[in-house]
């Protein structure tokens, strides 16, 4: 079981300031919960730009071509679950899938992807008018590729768990700040409003589309911490704001919209296993039915049986990880459409 | 003989692509390139005078690449730019007693950018014819120069070449690929494990590298003899055929953990179903209405009887 995790977002979002941080902090330890990668090599390689970050308060480079990277997740030191982190160069999204290799991946990541991590840049959102930052932070563009191969394709049906991650939150205007950030998640869930009004649609009494297939949650985080970084040039058309690093960052609640995607997603398992589990019972029960069924089928009862009893333990196994992760998501996650 | 040119920057308008690569050059090949040099995290130390400079096959090309600090910023981090030109494969007999001229001319040879940084558009432009401008008479010696350095060709079979990045390491560079002994020499000087490593995945092999913390030449074994292209020695013309890997992520059976018993009785809080905890609290919905309910006594009774259970 390896969960495949996708960052999606526009250019200069914060997406692999936003890994680094993450995979830093987690490869120490937060809440109990570690990352360890499928070798040490990766580590190294994710570890030499947040060194760079933090002792020469140098930004990572832009991203160029994406990358795919193999990780676990441990609880107290047991194993939870492995995935696949894929992070990549913001502009594949704005991109035809015949014009680039990364643009193509994109694609194929999406149809994959059992959680997506939307980032998206909250000092671009409070700032900027509504459609500047919608086309800054490639919203448009994020919902074209989600309808596409998720929400309205053939695989509708199967959902996936969507985190909105809100970077640079320390930097917004005080006003977007005021009141656990309630009029940045107000712009934000407008400026991302194609996702979130298909969520909200879910809800609707004719949705042919369960909205728990869905689950999608919003956060700000801060990759530096309140008060280590400026603004040294807000951007303006085109160019983004350009913010210096003036003091060691402390990452602020960036592990909440990870925990939430893993989270959802073995609860996503869980749910398929019960599914399966009640299937081998009904077929249990109606070979059980009678008596000649008992005698005649009784290899077959037998294996059913023994089907039903590994799916129960694979459940009893899964069920403790899923509390312990989804514990800790839900204390910080807002839901996308309240 | 003839060159193609390629440019792979940012702009303003758009992220990192290639908007100047030869005629034959995949996608896949772009991505190559571009994902190596996404080890590169600090820019700053290659400039267009003192750029990174790179030569290696890939697919149908032969590549002679600068990289550098642009100058121009995105979101306040510098903008590299990887430039230079491609050499048909086939034409590498030709290409190799003028590599030295060309590494000399770096300046001039592969700068590539054919129009403003900010109007440019992605092209495909035509092939240059090789000119008199980019020849030099001999190669500069330099009198301090080591002697695992000038003897390099002996060894170039078992050992890469280890160079400091810089003016003397530049120099030293020259004169090994200039020497009459050396097949057509692949070389990644101004760049760091993690980009050779990479590269090394798409099946290049570099003879030569020059990184920023060694202040000395040095020889370092290969893991294994380098096997020299037949088109470096034969000119007779083959298909090049992609040097992508297919290598996709081997998924390990997971480790499924003993029973853990690392939480407490505490339940967690069922949330409504519109909260973020939606899939679980589907799971308690189900769960709800498929708990199987108590029957009266005589009606178990009757289904036990009835062979119903």
């Amino acid at each position: 079981m390896s969960l495949k995790v996708t960052l999606f977002g526009g250019t200069g979002q914060g997406k692999t300031t936003y890994t680094l941080a993450l995979l830093y902090m987690m490869a120490s330890g937060i809440d109990g919960f570690r990352i360890e990668a499928k070798d040490a090599d990766t580590t190294t390689k994710y570890l030499n730009p947040w060194r760079d970050f933090v002792m020469a308060k140098r930004w990572p480079a832009p991203t160029m071509g994406r990358r795919e990277d193999e990780f676990r997740l441990l609880f107290q030191n047991e194993f939870v679950t492995d995935f696949r982190w894929v992070d990549y160069q913001g502009g594949a999204i704005n991109v035809p899938s015949d014009e680039s290799e990364e643009a193509a991946q994109l694609h194929a990541d999406i149809a994959e992807s059992n959680a997506v991590m939307i980032v998206a840049d909250a000092y671009t959102i409070a700032t900027r008018p509504q459609i500047e930052a919608e086309l800054l932070t490639s919203s448009a563009y994020i919902f074209n590729l989600l309808n596409n191969y998720k929400f309205r394709s053939a695989t509708a049906g199967e959902g996936i768990t969507i985190a909105l991650v809100l970077t640079k939150s320390d930097i917004v205007p005080p006003e977007y700040r005021a009141n656990d950030y309630a009029k940045l998640l107000e712009k934000a869930r407008t400026v991302f409003r194609g996702v979130t009004q298909f969520v909200s649609e879910l809800r609707a009494p004719n949705s042919k589309i369960a909205p728990w297939l869905y689950p999608a949650a919003i956060l700000p985080v801060s990759i530096v911490g309140e008060g280590n970084a400026t603004v040294v040039n807000p951007g303006k058309g085109y160019e983004l704001p350009t913010v210096s690093l003036e003091q060691s960052p402390m990452p602020e609640d960036i592990h909440y919209p990870f925990l939430y995607a893993i989270g959802n997603e073995l609860d996503r398992i869980a749910l398929t296993l019960e599914e399966e589990e009640s299937e081998l019972a009904a077929r249990l029960n109606k070979l059980n039915r009678n008596v000649l069924n008992k005698i005649l089928r009784g290899r077959t009862i037998r294996e059913l049986h023994a089907e039903r009893q590994a799916v129960a333990h694979k459940l009893a196994e899964l069920e403790p990880k899923i509390r312990a992760v989804t514990s800790v998501a839900n204390q910080k996650m807002r839901a996308l459409v309240p | 003989m003839q060159y193609e040119t390629f440019l792979f920057t940012r702009n303003l308008r758009r992220d990192f692509t290639a908007f100047i690569r030869p005629a034959a050059m995949t996608n896949k090949e772009v991505s190559v390139i571009a994902s190596a040099f996404n080890y590169v995290n600090d820019i700053t130390p290659f400039t267009p005078e003192q750029p990174a400079l790179y030569c290696f096959p890939l697919g149908a090309s032969l590549y002679l690449l600068r990289h550098y600090n642009s100058g121009r910023t995105h979101a306040g981090r510098e903008i590299p730019v990887i430039e230079g030109i491609a050499i048909r494969r086939d034409d590498e007999p030709q290409f190799r007693p003028l590599l030295p001229a060309a590494i000399h001319n770096h300046a001039a040879l592969l700068n590539t950018l054919d129009a403003e940084i900010e109007e440019i558009e992605i092209h495909t432009p035509e092939a240059r014819a090789w000119t008199d401008d980019f020849t030099i008479t001999e190669t500069p010696f330099q009198p301090d120069t080591p002697e695992i350095v000038a003897d390099y060709a002996k060894h170039y079979a078992e050992y890469q070449l280890v160079l400091p990045f810089g003016a003397q390491g530049f120099g030293w560079l020259s004169q090994v690929v200039a020497h009459p002994n050396m097949p057509l020499a692949h070389f990644a000087f101004g760049t760091n494990p993690d980009v050779v490593g990479r590269l090394r995945e798409a099946g290049i092999d570099f003879d030569i590298l020059g990184y920023l913390n060694v202040s000395e030449a040095d020889l370092k074994q290969r893991p294994a003899p380098k096997v020299v292209d037949v088109r470096e020695i034969l000119p007779k013309a083959a298909t090049v055929p992609s040097n992508w890997p297919a290598t996709p992520l081997p998924v390990d059976p997971p480790d499924i953990a003993t029973e853990p018993d690392f939480l407490d009785e505490a339940e967690v809080e069922i949330a409504p179903s519109h909260s973020t905890n939606a899939i679980n609290t589907e799971r308690e919905r189900r769960r709800e209405m498929y708990r199987p309910r108590r029957r009266p006594l005589l009606r178990v009774l009757v289904d036990w009887l009835l062979g119903k259970d």
